[in-house]
């Protein structure tokens, strides 16, 4: 199957302004949601991913930041997510204060 | 012969040198609470027989201040209830006297893990033989870490309980088994415990304290405290991931992604069932379960034998949501307010049906009306300078967001080459150029708060919107998210309510969460030594948050998954919704605070023990008929969707019943619109069980094609 999306569209709205605004230089880690569970992990490697996990059609990696294009340009991805934060939920987040 | 006498909670405290006993009087701060000359007293009630010669209460009264009691108040009847400060080196003289039944603490002291296992209803389970306390199963912490030296997560013999502990920020080694950071195995652990000369030396510990707490809830075996803080399934073992964390995020989806992956994985090699606790979140996504971290999540829940357990997060009162439906040709607004703290940036998240094309704008504190060209439509960018010198981005780019059909915006308002971000009310905009169904929804992304972190902006009183506030991963479909309800005396919160701060549902798409409801406000589980919390009681700290309540569901599915090591974790929720109690607070459960209703592990246990899930087999599609076949006499239904992703995320459109009762069912769609239809068959037995089973194909779907 392909992807007819053009590589930039793949990316949601932060992943794009990050790119804008300048990736780190030791890369980043993304998220990657494919078409071909079986046969993308291969292809991102290949594309320079270094793959941390596959979960089903969900793949988490290292890349450097110029071969970010060349990752989102393949076929088999449908969508490309950098790293979103995460936050405990407990004790200092309980509540709006005054 | 006077163990039954005293509470346990006076037994632990009996137990503690003088040193920390006043430690605990003071980290309590009860002003009934004395440590002159290291003397602690506390309140406590005292249930006495009128003897031979008693005939009085008052003469009671005189005994016991005889023996340095403090005594209140004096309640006469058959039994004499007394209430009274006590010191607690007299406790042990005390229990000596035949005439006192019982000597129980004041409840107010103890808002703890003890008191919310009563609550779940869990003692009996661990205690009363056949007892049930999570053995030959594994629990999952994707957390801050875990102070693995702490006598909770060992053994009698001081071994380590913690079977792979996993720390993502550690240096890597050559040849490790895991992508980054260091892995650290049992026999790490049990020889690092041994001595401080071990061959693989083990730095970690857990110096945000809130993964040691939430461990210590689903799987502490409260030996530091004598079984005073006992966890839930105190005899499982445990697989941890300490994510990188820092004073204001824990982790990221990247990594937490990887961790799932690396629990299920050392859990397969051990050959053992799994329940997997996740206590944080964000508000980044369009929360129907379409995020990537979801989707993995929602994978890994297929598998039999492993549970996923996610905190519903505390979002209700940060008015982090808005929502509302805007008409062909009109202008909505919702405002929000900056609070001037901020500097750094606000990111709003804008999700609606791409049916309609709703064109977004912002208008700064102060600044004129947006007009015609000021509008953002999907497809396009646009990215402004405010006259206070903010960056503000509107991008609506997103027409298809992963798969879904859905228009995914942003907007993002940075400080620019302002300090902070302009103080005071922005609105957001949004114009109907083209609708069909006009819906839409925003969510404002959180910070770090506390620790002077940079404040989010919030929407104001009027246009917050507190459901769908469920944080993310929660909204994914197929695990179980968990809110909090009050198990503390409190002057505010009374005792079974939902907490002010608990996230409520639904998704999105609709479909409810959070499952059920845990105790999460406040509970006292294991305090990490790394961390600068104050202790409530030697080695236990208090906190409160759903990421508190969520362990209890971790260990009460590990209990579940010690009955039956196969149940998948969408029939771990079914039991666990189908025993939920909906009385008190929680009668007007189901709905999308509570959910299902409070946690009540006994009645679980109970159902787990009897339940018989049917079995789908046989599944045909022929043309325009789906056909298939069950162990057990079943009815049946067929759930639909045109579209794939939609139909993953549990955006139902259309269902075909059968209601006879039999093995062998037959189900026509031929009767709908030309199209190609993604189908799920869920099978029940008959009523008044209908436990559930549900074969969506793995994900795949049962595609019919209507020509």
């Amino acid at each position: 199957m392909c992807s007819s999306k053009s590589w930039g569209a793949k990316f949601d709205p932060y992943s794009r302004m990050q790119i804008e605004d300048g990736l780190p230089a030791e890369g980043v880690e993304v998220t990657v949601r494919v078409t071909e569970e079986d046969a993308a992990a291969k292809q991102l490697e290949q594309a320079g991913l270094k793959l941390h996990a596959q979960v089903g059609e969900i793949i988490v990696g290292h890349v450097n930041s110029t071969d970010l294009k060349q990752i989102a340009e393949l076929d088999c991805v449908q969508e490309v997510q950098l790293s979103r934060a995460l936050y405990k939920e407990g004790s200092t987040d309980l509540a709006e204060e005054g | 012969m006077n163990e039954g006498k005293l509470d346990p909670r006076l037994r632990f405290l009996q137990e503690q040198t003088a040193e920390e006993r006043v430690e605990f009087a003071e980290s309590v701060r009860m002003r009934s609470v004395s440590t002159a000359r290291r003397l602690v007293s506390i309140d406590v009630l005292l249930r006495c027989r009128k003897g031979p010669g008693t005939k009085i209460a008052s003469s009671i009264e005189k005994k016991l201040t005889a023996f340095g009691v403090k005594v209140r108040s004096v309640v006469d009847g058959p039994e004499v209830v007394v209430s009274a400060s006590v010191p607690v080196n007299q406790l042990e003289i005390l229990l000596q006297e035949d005439w006192i039944e019982l000597i129980e603490a004041t409840k107010q002291l103890f808002p703890d893990l003890d008191r919310s296992g009563i609550d779940v209803g869990i003692r009996t389970l661990q205690t009363v033989a056949p007892a049930v306390r999570g053995a030959n199963v594994l629990v999952g912490i994707v957390d801050s870490g875990i102070d693995f030296r702490h006598d909770d997560f060992r053994l009698p013999d001081g071994s380590s309980r913690i079977r792979f502990l996993w720390d993502q920020s550690a240096a890597s080694i050559a040849g490790g088994r895991v992508p980054f950071g260091r892995e650290f195995t049992k026999a790490n652990l049990d020889a690092a415990l041994r001595t401080s000369s071990a061959p693989v030396p083990i730095n970690h510990n857990d110096f945000l304290g809130h993964g040691t707490h939430v461990a210590g809830i689903a799987a502490g075996n409260g030996r530091r405290s004598s079984g005073q803080f006992v966890g839930i399934a105190p005899d499982a073992e445990l697989i941890i991931v300490a994510a990188r964390s820092d004073a204001g995020s824990l982790g990221e989806s990247t990594s937490a992604t990887v961790a799932f992956r690396y629990i299920v994985d050392r859990a397969a090699e051990l050959g053992r069932p799994l329940a997997i606790n996740m206590s944080q979140g964000n508000n980044g996504g369009g929360h129907s379960g379409e995020m990537p971290l979801e989707t993995a999540m929602d994978n890994l829940a297929r598998l039999p034998g492993v549970v996923l357990v996610k905190s519903a997060g505390n979002e209700q009162t940060w008015r982090i949501h808005a929502s509302g439906t805007v008409a062909q040709g009109s202008i909505i607004r919702r405002q929000f307010e900056s609070s001037g703290s901020n500097t750094q940036q606000d990111v709003f998240e804008v999700w609606f049906d791409s049916i309609d094309r709703i064109g977004i704008a912002v208008q700064a504190a102060g600044a004129p009306t947006p007009v015609s060209n000021d509008f953002v439509l999907p497809g396009s960018v646009n990215t402004f300078e405010t006259s206070a010198n903010n960056r503000v981005r509107i991008d609506s780019s997103s027409v298809n967001a992963g798969g879904t059909g859905d228009v995914r915006a942003m907007v993002f308002i940075g400080r620019g080459t302002a300090p902070r971000i302009q103080p005071g009310r922005w609105s957001l905009h949004f114009r109907g150029d083209q609708i069909t169904d006009g819906g839409f929804h925003v969510w404002i992304e959180r910070t770090a708060r506390g620790n002077g972190g940079a404040e989010q902006s919030r929407f104001t009183t009027a246009d917050n919107d507190p459901t769908c506030t469920i944080s993310i991963p929660g909204t994914a479909r197929r695990i179980i998210t968990v809110g909090s309800y009050v198990t503390r005396f409190s002057d505010d919160a009374p005792l079974g309510s939902l907490s002010g701060f608990s996230s409520c549902g639904p998704t999105r798409y609709g479909l409810r969460k959070p499952e059920l409801s845990a105790p999460g406000e406040s509970i006292v589980s294991v305090l990490s030594s790394g961390s600068s919390d104050d202790p409530f009681a030697p080695g236990y700290t208090l906190m409160p948050g759903t990421s508190m309540a969520a362990p209890h569901v971790t260990g009460v599915a590990a209990l579940l998954l010690e009955i039956n090591s196969q149940f998948t974790c969408e029939q771990v929720k079914q039991i666990l919704s189908r025993a939920a109690r909906r009385d008190g607070a929680a009668a007007s459960a189901p709905d999308d605070k509570f959910g299902s209703g409070r946690l009540t592990a006994q009645a679980a246990v109970d159902l787990a023990r009897i339940v018989h899930f049917p079995v789908v087999s046989n599944v045909t599609v022929n043309g325009t008929t789906l056909s298939w076949e069950t162990d057990i006499p079943t009815t049946g239904a067929v759930r639909f969707n045109s579209h794939q992703r939609r139909m993953l995320l549990g955006r139902a459109t259309g269902s075909r019943v059968s209601l006879t009762v039999g093995v062998r069912h037959t189900i026509h769609l031929q009767e709908l619109p030309p199209a190609t239809y993604h189908c799920e068959i869920i099978a029940f037995t008959p009523a008044p069980e209908e436990w559930q089973t549900l074969d969506d194909n793995q994900g795949q779907h049962f595609v019919v094609t209507i020509p």
